[in-house]
């Protein structure tokens, strides 16, 4: 856990350091990849209370996952349909009932103990 | 490596990038914070600041008016005063008239221009079919051409700096924008004006091929108004020597 604090910090300090900024135009690509990274984070956390662990699967999950969500925020400002919300509303989802797991799994080790 | 171990290095790659990334857009959106304003409120800023613009616009004409009428006063009595100073208002009356900043009136010819009504029944306009703004500089080229001692378009008075331009699918002149129909007024023999029109190949030619409607009415009584706007010389100053 110590590990996840640590470069959580560590890009903190990275963000403040660079002196580079985010256009107008790509804040919302950004955004996506903002909620798609929370999503991938919190289904590699799931896994760890699972028993059938496939490190392949959660490495590629998150960088897959973006891109696909950045295509499709790319698509639908190009057909004028506000495809972004319904890349949200999906990763919202999947947030909501990973957190929900986790709580579930964690409850059972707590009351385990 | 234990899988545990594998699983949290993931974990902490992905929120290494997603702490970087919350912090970067963070800083860009509170950066570009006066552009992220919310729609409505936008939208009445600009309504409020357009208002205040066009009444700003009016104020200032009403002024310029006022002040022009003080100065005809002015010179009004100045030459009732003096007689050397009635020769100087005489020439400068002269001078007023010939650059365009008195209402004038006199014989000449009206021309009617508009945008081919083909062009309206397409829903694309085929630029074929309207009026350019080179269609209105020639025009008004070959009235000059032709002795035309005053000419005004859509009552824009063209003076010697007066510029004709495209802006989309209407015409700027003297920076006030004119669409079709355009009405062209000249003062001048009517006759040598309308036969400099008319005259096989002319530009009444041209423009009727395109099926643009010229509308050609020669008249004894047009009146042109004078040039409305500024006109002030920064660069340009007086040179007393000869000129090659």
């Amino acid at each position: 856990m110590l590990i996840i604090l640590l470069a959580g910090i560590l890009g903190i300090c990275a963000a403040i350091g660079f002196d580079v900024y985010v256009p107008g135009y790509l804040s919302s690509y950004i955004a996506i990849v903002i909620i798609s990274a929370v999503d991938s984070a919190l289904c590699a956390l799931k896994s760890m209370f699972e028993d059938k662990i496939n490190v392949y699967n959660l490495a590629t999950d998150f960088f897959v996952n973006t891109a696909l969500a950045l295509i499709m925020v790319f698509l639908g400002k190009k057909i004028e349909l506000d495809l972004n919300y319904a890349v949200l509303v999906v990763f919202t989802l999947r947030i909501f009932k990973n957190v929900s797991v986790i709580k579930s799994a964690l409850i059972k080790k707590m009351q385990k103990n | 490596m234990k899988l545990k171990t594998k699983v949290q290095i993931i974990v902490a790659v992905i929120c290494f990038v997603f702490c970087f990334t919350v912090t970067l857009q963070y800083k860009s959106v509170t950066r570009n914070n006066t552009i992220k304003i919310s729609k409505s409120s936008s939208d009445n800023e600009l309504e409020t600041k357009l208002l205040n613009a066009n009444q700003q616009v009016v104020d200032l004409k009403k002024e310029n008016m006022q002040l022009t009428s003080d100065i005809d006063i002015y010179r009004q009595q100045v030459a009732s005063n003096d007689s050397g100073a009635a020769a100087l208002k005489e020439e400068l009356d002269k001078y007023i008239t010939l650059s365009g900043f008195t209402n004038v009136k006199g014989p000449g010819i009206t021309i009617e221009v508009t945008d081919s009504k083909q062009a309206q029944a397409d829903t694309d306009y085929s630029s074929e079919l309207i009026v350019h703004d080179s269609d209105i500089r020639s025009l008004v080229n070959e009235l000059f051409g032709a002795g035309a001692e005053a000419v005004s378009v859509n009552g824009e008075r063209i003076i010697v700096n007066t510029s004709i331009r495209c802006v989309g699918n209407t015409i700027m002149i003297n920076n006030k924008r004119c669409s079709s129909p355009y009405i062209v007024k000249a003062i001048g023999d009517k006759d040598a004006l309308d036969s400099a029109l008319n005259m096989r190949g002319g530009i009444a030619d041209e423009l009727k091929r395109s099926t643009i409607d010229v509308n050609v009415t020669k008249s004894d009584k047009i009146q042109i108004g004078k040039y409305t706007g500024t006109v002030t010389f920064s660069y340009a100053q007086d040179y007393e020597k000869q000129v090659k």
